[in-house]
């Protein structure tokens, strides 16, 4: 009846000479050369890295609309540049900062840091990961190619129909938006899945759940909002691209459709999104904390929970963005109370974080500067937060500039600090130098300076009746002197990124070499040498507590038996960690790039003839057969050069 | 770097697993949920838009797309049943039977496709004709893309068994691919109540 | 009320004022109230934070990566070299306190849903069914503002200047012919949006006679920066005058000039766009100018009224207020001497 499989494979060759098991390691791990080898990579660390790297230069151009922004606002019916060009500027800065520079820098320090601190070779999903990265990278081209090609978006970043349908933004540039919104959503939700089965299937045994690091914690929580809160602004700019090319009514009140369906799916998403960012930074917070107060932090139960409660509240509160809309009473009340409840869960972190301060002893050194930061500006965004998410305040200084200078602190002040300190503090595992002392405190500094400057007048600004996204103001308004104001800590930001990029690239050439574990801290990324090998650990290891390598005992076991001679990986249980399987991940390839490219085709050409979902689809079905189709079985083993 | 004195030996074991102990079914799962919670939307935008109209629905749905839905749904739910032989066979290693169940249940997989395409031939209204016509085509037209993707897998992965050598992870993969048809199917259940059972909607 | 130093500070300094806390009539004293809760609790929390921060880095310095990292007492490794454990008495202090501080957050939070609550109560309590109705609809990019009365020939339709009587409550029902629009008086309301296809109500009430500022807040496309509208507030029989006036159809030219101006308006392009009442131009694409000339703006805010910037509109108002819906034309000069005189005729 059942015709007979093949006889299961030999046992693996468990060799117990480190030497031969560091040869086979590099043997099987080790990436491809020269450009087909760059493009078909699909180890974590990699594409960690280009997220990180791509992330950083959309960031910087994300700083340079703000900075023409600044300079136009900077005086009264200044003609630095027209409305035209403003209103895409704005546009412009917004969704790089939120689509193309926020969520995949946080992706990709989580799937860079991710694997290694839970103690496995590689992600999950490799080539899952590399067509994430891919997706992204084509989205962030289309935005700015069609930038370049005065083409770009200029409707704001949440795109508010009818203003951004088909009839009042004729043309293609909301469409450019639209499907810059597909590809880096995709991209985000592929990373999510991605991690979540990392940390769920693979962390080194012993790492029960709730052993995991809190930065672990952090990002899971963050891959679970994704995962719950992108499928919304799909489904959102699907319905805005369609109603553009195809004629549907979605948002066509005329027909039948509703403007403010676009704001409630575009809300279900935008405000979970904010907490997609900030939450990694909380990971990086929790982790720089404990290695500098040379302690655990304070009450990590607390401090889960409320991670994941954030997590929760997160989804029921989008409504207060449209507090302005003229909702029924009732709803009002609800989502205030909704609103306000967010802020203990944020509080009760706080205030563990800073029993963490004083129950350790602080050793001084940059990344606790950017945490120590955190605290006053952090704090403050999340003040005005409990303002603007009280109804009848919110009636006030809704869409003004006190708006801005709420979600700069809250974003600045609650993800970018704390992306800073990180990058101060894991610089040295990623490159294996460290970053210059005295450079990093003018960075510091001047950063910290410019940007109270640039953002605490903004507040006043809002009082005083200023909306955000205009491109000028009567002198009668008498906005100037603080617009001035505000423009001039703009420029010191600039010099303090500035500053930082000079340390980054002298440190990377001069910087002082970093070994192993330059802080004495905790996570198993420490425990590698730096940067990693492609293979991330010589041994798998295994873990006792929660700040693995400080809990772990002088002859803590480590992990034998997975095969070198190929991609093996350890899967562990979901709760405890205890060894389940063995399973074999996949090499470099380049079908991920066709399947992202073969997407790319589809979402672009979409934008001008309806057959690209045809084209597209076609392309997608064959690439996607190149992706799923086997490898050819295993030959004979060949045995590396022995080690001299 | 001396040698680690204790170590955990893994060798003895296995190099794969079924259900939530391998990690491709955690992906599959999150693939579900991210897929659950854009439809979920989507049927949330339906009420939505239903909200607005006086009269409901504006153009009615014809006697004959409601019969055509009807045998979708019959259809779709009988094609879980080769779909779940096909499991049954990965489990216990059978390669005949994984093939049977794939061609089955991809052949009905097909016939859903076709019967969607004489069902949108004569459903009376277009996506640009109202907004309940544009999220109407909108949810059934995303569901149809994920049979279509479903069936074609399906074909995909019985290329795979006949072409060979079969390897252990591939019966993983049959099952996982099984459980998200079981998805597929189950997904189309509420749509096709909320989207054709309505009250409203039989009435017209 | 009670002003806080800072504010003082701010107001004076730098030009303009805070002008949401400048409350001129009873809806936003009452948010300023909820306001001023808020600002104090902000502070207090603020400096709270701020102070065990800092007090931290004070008192708690001198840590290094030679000093052994403190973990639970049960997770210390066997051999006690990578970690010692924390004191468990402190760790019990340090719990207290956030338990503490959790609780106090509860208890700020319930002020401040109670307090929020509270003003929603009040402000519904200022409607009155005597209020003046006045209906708002937002056009790119320019207010129309609608004086309505129970006697269909006594509503009053005007643009970018809204006059209102001192003492009376005031009902803005708030409508938009295009896109999404907000509307929002910073001394006298809170703040709407108008949106295609609903209508949104809002009340305000001016206690004081006075000027005020108001423009869109919502992003609504290219000139949504000069998208602006003047509120008059004056005493209940200034306003009653003002309304008559506005209601009467515009004074017939008399000036040989000035006619030749109305026949420039009426047959030149003007007239597809705009309104006169009493000339047989009804349009209602663009603002009505039956009393263009009685009002303090042109181009919903963006310039003063007078000849020069009138004159300037109308040839190149592409340049003035670069994106709006109002062509360029080109007039030959005594044609345009005619049309600005009698416009300026329309008062």
């Amino acid at each position: 009846m059942s015709a007979p499989l093949p006889t299961p494979p030999e046992p693996p060759p468990v060799r117990d000479d480190e030497a031969w098991e560091r040869l086979y390691l590099e043997r099987t791990w080790a990436p491809k050369k020269g450009l087909i080898g760059w493009l078909s990579e699909v180890h974590h660390t990699e594409i960690g890295k280009r997220y990180i790297i791509t992330a950083f230069v959309f960031f910087l151009l994300g700083g340079i609309e703000a900075l023409l922004m600044r300079w136009q606002l900077s005086g009264p019916e200044k003609q630095v540049m027209g409305p035209d060009l403003y209103n895409q500027v704005f546009t412009m800065h917004g969704s790089t900062m939120m689509f193309l520079f926020a969520v995949p820098m946080m992706e990709g320090v989580g799937l860079y840091l991710v694997p290694l601190m839970i103690g496995t070779r590689n992600a999950a999903f490799p080539r899952l990961n590399a067509f994430g990265y891919w997706t992204y990278l084509i989205g962030g081209l289309l935005l700015y190619g069609g930038f370049l090609l005065n083409v770009g978006p200029d409707a704001g970043w949440f795109s508010y129909v009818p203003l951004a349908g088909p009839q009042y933004s004729p043309g293609k540039r909301v469409d450019i938006w639209a499907q810059m919104i597909t590809f880096t959503e995709l991209a985000g939700l592929a990373g999510a899945v991605n991690l979540i089965v990392t940390v769920f299937k693979h962390r080194a045994p012993g790492m029960s759940l709730n052993r995991m690091p809190l930065f672990v914690w952090a990002m899971l929580v963050k891959s679970f909002m994704v995962v719950f809160a992108m499928p919304a602004v799909m489904v959102a700019s699907t319905s805005l691209a369609m109603d553009r090319l195809i004629g549907t009514h979605f948002f066509n009140a005329a027909e039948g459709g509703d403007a403010l369906l676009w704001q409630h799916l575009f809300w279900f998403f935008g405000h979970p999104e904010v907490y997609i960012i900030f939450i990694p930074a909380l990971g990086m917070l929790s982790s720089i904390l404990a290695v500098f107060t040379r302690r655990q932090v304070f009450g990590y139960l607390p401090v889960v929970l409320s991670m994941v409660s954030i997590g929760f509240i997160g989804f029921g509160l989008w409504v207060h963005h449209m507090f302005a809309t003229g909702l029924p009473q009732l709803g009002q009340s609800f989502f205030t109370a909704a609103s306000l409840m967010v802020a203990l869960p944020s509080g009760v972190q706080i205030f563990c974080w800073l029993a963490t301060l004083w129950g350790g002893r602080l050793w001084l050194k940059l990344p606790l500067y950017w945490v120590l930061a955190f605290f006053a500006v952090f704090v403050t965004g999340g003040l005005t937060g409990v303002m603007l998410g009280t109804y009848s305040v919110d009636q006030q200084v809704h869409d003004t500039h006190f708006v801005v200078a709420h979600f700069h602190y809250v974003l600045i002040g609650g993800a970018v600090f704390p992306l800073f300190g990180g990058l101060y503090y894991w610089f040295p595992k990623i490159t294996g130098r460290m970053l210059g002392e005295r450079l990093g405190k003018w960075n510091f500094w001047t950063f910290f300076l410019g940007f109270n400057l640039t953002f605490f007048p903004l507040h006043f600004l809002g009082m005083m009746g200023m909306p955000r996204r205009v491109y000028t103001y009567g002198v009668e308004r008498g906005w100037q002197p603080l617009n001035l104001l505000a423009t001039v800590g703009a420029v010191i930001m600039a010099v303090s990124i500035t500053l930082l990029l000079v340390n980054i690239f002298w440190s990377l050439k001069r910087g002082e070499v970093a070994g192993n574990d330059p802080w004495g801290a905790d996570t198993l990324e420490w425990g590698t040498t730096s940067p990693p090998p492609s293979y991330n650990f010589l041994h798998l290891p295994t873990v006792r507590g929660r700040y693995a390598r400080w809990t772990a005992a002088e002859d803590q076991p480590v992990v034998t038996g997975v095969r070198s001679d190929r991609k093996e990986v350890l899967v562990t249980r979901l709760l405890d960690a205890a060894p389940d399987h063995r399973a074999e991940l996949p090499g470099p390839t380049l079908w991920p790039l066709w399947v992202a490219l073969a997407t790319g085709v589809m979402f672009i050409m979409v934008i001008f003839t309806p057959w690209g979902i045809v084209v597209g689809g076609v392309l997608l079905f064959i690439t996607l057969t190149g992706w799923f189709w086997p490898r050819p079985p295993y030959k004979e083993e060949l045995a590396p050069e022995q080690p001299s | 770097m001396s040698p680690p004195r204790r170590t955990l030996d893994v060798s003895h074991l296995p190099t794969f697993a079924f259900g939530h102990r391998d990690p491709l079914w955690w992906g599959v799962t999150g693939l579900m949920a991210i897929e659950s919670t854009a439809f979920v939307l989507m049927l949330a935008s339906y009420f939505y838009i239903r909200g607005n109209y006086a009269h409901f629905p504006p153009t009615a749905l014809p006697f004959y797309v409601k019969v055509v839905a009807a045998v979708i749904t019959g259809v779709m739910l009988l094609s879980a049943v080769p779909i779940h032989y096909a499991n049954r066979a990965a489990l216990k290693g059978r390669l005949r039977g994984m093939r049977w169940g794939l061609a089955l249940g991809s052949l009905l997989g097909f016939v859903v496709v076709a019967l969607r395409i004489v069902e949108f031939l004569w459903i009376g209204f277009r996506w640009d004709t109202h907004a309940y016509g544009s999220i109407f085509w909108f949810i059934v037209g995303m569901h149809t893309v994920h049979t279509l993707s479903g069936s074609l897998e399906d074909l995909l992965l019985l290329g795979v068994l006949f072409k060979g050598p079969v390897e252990e992870k591939h019966l993983v993969d049959v099952h996982t691919n099984g459980r998200y048809w079981f998805f597929v199917v189950a997904s189309w259940l509420p749509i096709y109540v909320i989207l054709y059972l309505d009250p409203a909607v039989l009435a017209s | 009320m009670k002003r806080l130093p800072i504010v003082l500070w701010l107001c004076t300094g730098c030009g303009g004022g805070l002008r949401m806390l400048d409350a001129r009539g009873p809806h936003v004293e009452r948010l300023r109230s909820l306001w001023d809760l808020l600002f104090l609790i902000s502070a207090v929390v603020l400096t709270a934070v701020v102070l065990a921060m800092l007090g931290a880095l004070l008192r708690r310095r001198g840590g290094s990566k030679a000093q052994v990292p403190e973990v639970e007492a049960h997770s210390v490794p066997p051999d006690g070299a990578g970690a010692r454990p924390v004191d468990p008495a402190r760790e019990r202090r340090m719990g207290r306190v956030v338990g503490l501080c959790a609780g106090l957050t509860v208890a700020v939070l319930f002020v401040i849903t109670v307090a929020n609550a509270s003003t929603g109560a009040a402000l519904a309590r200022l409607r009155s069914p005597e209020a003046l109705e006045i209906q708002v609809v937002g056009h790119q990019w320019w207010w129309e503002f609608r004086v309505q009365d129970p006697d269909p020939s006594r509503i009053l339709v005007t643009a970018n200047e809204l006059h209102v009587p001192v003492g009376r409550p005031v009902i803005l029902k708030l409508n938009s012919r295009d896109v999404i629009h907000s509307f929002w008086v910073p001394e006298l309301t809170n703040k709407r949006d108008l949106i295609p296809g609903q209508q949104n109500t809002l009340e305000l009430q001016a206690d004081r006679p006075g000027t005020f500022f108001g423009q869109c807040y919502e992003f609504c496309g290219i000139q949504h920066a000069k998208m602006g509208f003047v509120v008059v507030a004056e005493s209940p029989e200034q306003f009653e005058a003002w309304r008559n006036h506005q209601l009467q159809p515009a004074p017939q030219p008399t000036a040989p000039m000035a006619q030749r101006g109305q026949q420039v308006f009426l047959q030149g392009p003007c007239a597809l766009c705009h309104a006169i009442s009493g000339t047989g131009a009804a349009a209602s694409t663009g603002p009505n100018l039956t009393h263009v000339a009685s009002r303090s703006t042109l181009a919903a805010g963006a310039l003063p009224f007078d000849r020069g910037h009138l004159a300037g509109w109308i040839l190149n108002s592409q340049s003035l207020k670069p994106g709006n819906n109002m062509p360029a034309l080109t007039l030959p000069p005594d044609d345009l001497q005619a049309l600005l005189v009698y416009l300026e005729s329309l008062k």
